[in-house]
């Protein structure tokens, strides 16, 4: 099937299980049709977890505080068949909702790297993660104090209209940016270490995390690992082109797109 | 059989002119046209009928419901609407019944009895409190007010979800362990250089660190499994919270805007009660105000101007008006139901089809007659109410326990099984006029024990009343009112006297004028019409006389038909000459409305017998038990009066001839009589001369009915096979009163050419028809031996003589039939 590219943000979810791309796909759902120009979704099967599923006696612990044994490689591979399914399954019906083109990949290997590596010439990458309850939360724009991108601002402004959420702005000073007069704000919250947001982000009830690679306070690849654990919730990158040189090159991620079109599996 | 008669007595002469049509007097009327009359108020010759509809219309206590009952056109339905229309003006204006939602069942709905003219204002008001939450509500949940307390409350809880989480990987970290996610949940592994430990690295380890791994990743698992856990608990605390707060801003404006409506009904017990039901069911159910305002409007007109009230989501806050009246001074209502089904009757309760199911609510609630005419009166039809399927018995039901409650025709039957309702029984009060016929009253009053109960009057109309001076002039105004109410021309007082003498004709009587009214303006719309078609401004007796011809003339092609087989001799009737057992007996033929007379031929013929009188009509099933009653009472006659010393030894026939159809009544009892005694006399009955009337076993005879069109109808036959002067018909002398003879039959025997001979007895008859004394018993106890009398008895003997002669020659008794 061949998808012509039209203007817009084109977004691409990248998630380790359905669970997770699910969550992504929500927030995806509610945002104005003319933001978005074309989506992709790419599922990972993250390694580390089939390794740990490798080690005997492991117990999984279900959403519901359930504990059950983990399960054996093939099963985790069924059950991955199905998620591939699943995801690939609601990723179109997103896009046919709303007229779009949408793409469809799998990889393997560590969730953010490769992800990261996926969204080379995509507009933004969004990292799924489950919802752990219903309780609405906010969407949290991670920015570095001083940071004159507006867009990101607005970007996130509108996540939180569409998604009928608060807005809050954690706002870091860097070491080059201790000078820098922050502007005074109520829904901005000034920390000194990138460490710090983390934590009070973990402590956060948010529905998603906005950031933009090109202003920081997120460098690199550890760094955005860190603030998925920490956030617990989808993540909303932009500029995730930038850190390209971080990426390893792969065959398993095709390049960004010329003018002429994508080709899909669809 | 036609011979020639001896010397004969004349034929007596026939009644006066004045007996054969009374006709009314134009100059006894007392004015030329009837412009000048004042219109008659009220009813003429129905005292007894008017009081009983004033009594029941009037009574105030329960089952005094009415029955009218008299023949068509009689004015039973004027009377009746006027009468109620008179009685209402004095009764109060009833209450207003609405039914509303019963928030606790609703498929029982509750009805309220409301002040006359609150309906209306109560709907209107739920509608203006539907629009006016429909814009708060949306708006309040919007507000920075409600925002503020709601973020609150889900920031409270977020932490309530988080912190622990936090804490938890905080604490995973701190032991190097990582918290992985798979397809089916959450996985914990050891880490090891930054990363999740290997399982080749892990099979390596020495058992106690491995042991040690194990029991620290258990630990945390307890522990992630224990905050997972509490995850549903503190959803329902977040949802409760979340409803608590809904529900406490909804009820502070519910609480302002019914405020409103609260004071507008201030003092209306019910009304106060039932808003107190409405004000808890919107605090409870706001986000239907929510959901409506999140429907998109595609109306033609602005979002402002948008009816929320129509959404049928907000039906569980309408008011369904059964009845309402206006406020003020009013009066009872009267309703006349013409079509009383059981549905048009009580209501019902219509269902409205959703996803291929019927489903239905108290909107859907459709009042009946019953509620429409609750506190007055509701006039039915009797014979199209009992036509009804259940409606009947639904009338009752409704009266005897003074509610209607409403059950659908299928429900009773067991037809559907979807879902419906059972609304409240409403309390009625209502009378029940009931317009019918007598034989339905009389049935009704025979088979339904619940029937005089319930409907303890009767009104009973008068079909006719006395031809007096007095009810002329009166007619006369109903007449002139009539042709007023009706903007038809004024009747001139020729034309009422000939509308007058139509009516009394109607009645069958002489001596009476028809009150079925209906039939004499049918008569007078027609005259008028033809005094329109001859540019005349008042209707003339020729424009009533021809509106009569032309109805009589419109009914009478079977009667033609009939004359003109006997014209052709296909029905062998003289009127001429003179035969042997043989008389025109009379029988009026009925078709709808149209009554004729038509003559018929009976022939007698008799012999030596043992007593036996064969009705041959009755041997073949075509008699009556009316006729074959006649019959033997005219055998217990001849054997009363002949013979009386020796056994009765005769057997004899009767017979109508060219009768293929049944035949009833005993008006032809007379005539067989006679012919009876001329075969057993052998004198000669006149053929000229018809016979109409019972007899009794003294001889006597008796009246009969339909006089005039027998006599019309054999004058008709002697017409067409010629007059001859000494053609008529005998009829029962207690007859004379109900003549009113056409006018053409009156002429004539005002010329002689035929006439109308009143006759008490049979002697009488007899001599008329044979012109041959009848004779009666002398001293010595025999008739004069040339008498038809003497004759008759003289024939009788014979036959017993024969008879006993007979037996004797055979040695076997009197009485038995051997040779016979």
């Amino acid at each position: 099937m061949t998808k012509h590219i039209s203007a817009g943000l084109r977004i691409l979810v990248g998630a380790s299980t359905y669970a997770d791309a699910a969550a992504a796909l929500h927030i995806i759902r509610r945002l104005p049709k003319a933001l978005c120009a074309s989506i992709g979704g790419v599922l990972i099967e993250d390694e580390d977890m089939l390794s740990a599923c490798h080690i005997p006696d492991r117990r999984i612990v279900l959403l519901s505080g359930v504990t059950t044994l983990a399960p054996s490689l093939s099963q985790v591979r069924t059950l991955l068949k199905a998620d591939a399914r699943a995801f690939r399954h609601s990723l179109a019906q997103t896009a046919d909702q709303s007229g779009k083109e949408w793409v469809f990949a799998q990889d393997k290997g560590e969730l953010v790297s490769t992800a990261l590596r996926a969204a080379a010439g995509w507009d933004v990458l969004v990292l799924g993660y489950r919802h752990l309850h219903k309780v609405r939360g906010r969407v949290v724009l991670l920015e570095r104090s001083g940071s004159t991108k507006d867009e990101t601002r607005e970007a996130s402004r509108q996540f939180s209209t569409q998604l009928s959420a608060d807005h809050i702005v954690f706002s870091i000073r860097e070491d080059g940016d201790r000078t820098t007069q922050a502007i005074p704000s109520n829904n901005t919250i000034q920390f000194d270490t990138f460490d710090e947001s983390l934590n009070a982000l973990a402590r956060t009830n948010a529905q998603a995390v906005l950031v933009d690679l090109r202003q920081g306070p997120v460098r690199n690849q550890s760094d955005l690992k860190a603030l998925v654990e920490a956030a617990r919730c989808p993540v909303i990158v932009f500029g995730a082109s930038t850190i390209q040189g971080l990426l390893e090159h792969t065959t398993q991620i095709t390049p960004k797109p010329d003018s002429n079109g994508y080709t899909n599996d669809g | 059989m036609v011979g020639k008669a001896p010397k004969k007595m004349a034929i007596p002469d026939g009644l006066a002119v004045k007996h054969l049509r009374p006709e009314c007097d134009p100059k006894s009327l007392g004015f030329e046209t009837t412009a000048s009359l004042k219109p008659m108020r009220g009813y003429v010759g129905q005292d007894r009928a008017i009081d009983a509809i004033k009594l029941s219309a009037n009574i105030n206590h329960r089952d005094f419901n009415l029955y009218v009952l008299g023949r068509e056109g009689t004015g039973r339905h004027a009377a009746v609407a006027q009468l109620l229309a008179e009685a209402a003006k004095a009764r109060p204006t009833p209450y207003d019944w609405v039914y509303v939602n019963n928030f606790d069942a609703p498929h029982k709905p509750q009805a309220m009895k409301l002040s006359p003219g609150t309906a209306a204002t109560l709907k209107l008001a739920m509608q203006c409190l539907v629009e006016d939450l429909a814009n708060d509500i949306p708006a309040l949940f919007e507000s920075e007010e409600y925002q503020t307390q709601r973020r609150a409350i889900e920031e409270e809880l977020g932490q309530k979800h988080e912190e622990p989480i936090a804490e938890f990987s905080e604490q995973a970290h701190a032991q190097n362990v990582a918290l992985l996610r798979t397809p089916m949940g959450f996985m914990l592994s050891a880490v090891v250089d930054g990363k999740p430990i290997k399982p080749e690295v892990y099979e390596a380890l020495p058992q106690e660190q491995r042991e040690e791994i194990d029991a620290k990743i258990e630990k945390l698992q307890e522990q992630l499994a224990a905050i997972l856990k509490q995850g549903p608990q503190l959803e329902k605390e977040h949802r409760q919270r979340v409803n608590d707060l809904h529900a406490a801003m909804a009820e502070q404006v519910v609480s302002l805007r019914l405020k409103d409506v609260e004071t507008q009904f201030a003092g209306v017990e019910n009304i106060q009660t039932y808003l107190e039901h409405v004000r808890l069911d919107m605090i409870s159910n706001a986000e239907l105000f929510l959901m409506s305002a999140a429907k998109p409007d595609d109306g033609p007109f602005p979002e402002v101007s948008r009816k929320y009230h129509e959404d049928p989501r907000f039906d569980r806050y309408a008011v369904n008006i059964m009845v309402s009246h206006k406020k003020g001074p009013g009066t009872a209502p009267i309703v006349t139901e013409d079509l009383p089904s059981l549905t048009h009757l009580t209501g019902r309760v219509e269902q409205i089809a959703q996803m291929g199911t019927l489903t239905t609510n108290f909107t859907l609630i459709k009042p009946g007659a019953l509620h429409r005419a609750n506190g007055g009166y509701l006039v039915l039809d009797a014979s199209r109410l009992l036509s009804e399927p259940y409606a009947w018995d639904t009338l009752k039901r409704c009266l005897q326990s003074q509610s209607i409650s409403i059950t659908s025709l299928a429900d009773r039957l067991s037809l559907t099984s979807t879902v419906t309702l059972e609304p409240d029984p409403i309390p009625l009060d209502v009378r029940i006029i009931l317009v019918g016929d007598r034989r339905l009253h009389m049935l009704l009053q025979q088979l339904d024990p619940e029937f005089r109960r319930l409907f303890k009057l009767q009104a009973d109309f008068e079909d006719d009343l006395p031809r007096s001076a007095k009810n002329t002039r009166a007619m006369a105004r109903i007449v002139a009112g009539y042709a007023n109410k009706e903007k038809m021309r004024p009747l001139t007082a020729s034309a009422v006297a000939a509308l007058l003498d139509e009516a009394a004709r109607l009645a069958g009587d002489s001596t009476k004028l028809t009150l079925e009214v209906g039939a004499l303006t049918d008569v007078m719309r027609e005259a008028d019409y033809y005094a329109a078609g001859r540019k005349h401004d008042v209707i003339s007796d020729d424009d009533i006389e021809k509106a009569v011809q032309q109805s009589l003339h419109r009914a009478s092609r079977i009667k033609e038909r009939m004359q003109d087989a006997v014209t052709r001799k296909t029905i062998l009737i003289d009127t001429k000459g003179q035969a042997v057992g043989q008389i025109n007996g009379l029988a009026v033929v009925g078709i709808a409305n149209s009554y004729f007379g038509r003559p018929s031929r009976i022939t007698a013929r008799v012999r030596m017998g043992t007593g036996k009188l064969v009705d041959i009509e009755r041997e073949v099933e075509l008699g009556g038990p009316l006729h074959s009653k006649g019959v033997l009472i005219l055998g217990s006659y001849l054997a009363s009066h002949f013979a009386l010393d020796v056994p009765m030894s005769l057997h004899a026939s009767l017979v109508f001839e060219q009768s293929y159809g049944g035949i009833d009544g005993d008006s032809a009892s007379s005539a067989e009589l006679y012919a009876l005694l001329s075969a057993l006399s052998g004198i000669p009955i006149r053929q000229g001369l018809a016979v109409t009337g019972s007899v009794n076993q003294n001889g006597e005879v008796q009246a009969i009915g339909g006089v005039n069109e027998k006599i019309e109808g054999f004058f008709d036959i002697c017409k067409a096979q010629g007059l001859t002067g000494e053609q008529g018909v005998l009829i029962p002398a207690s007859n004379v009163d109900h003549l009113m003879l056409r006018r053409d039959v009156v002429e004539a025997a005002q010329s002689g050419d035929f006439r109308v001979i009143p006759i008490k007895t049979i002697d009488q008859g007899i001599e008329a028809l044979t012109g041959t004394s009848a004779g009666k018993r002398g001293r010595s106890g025999h008739f004069p031996q040339t008498s038809i009398n003497g004759l008759v008895e003289a024939r009788l003997l014979a036959f017993a003589e024969t008879r006993r002669s007979y037996g004797a020659r055979n040695g076997k008794g009197p009485d038995t039939e051997a040779g016979l």
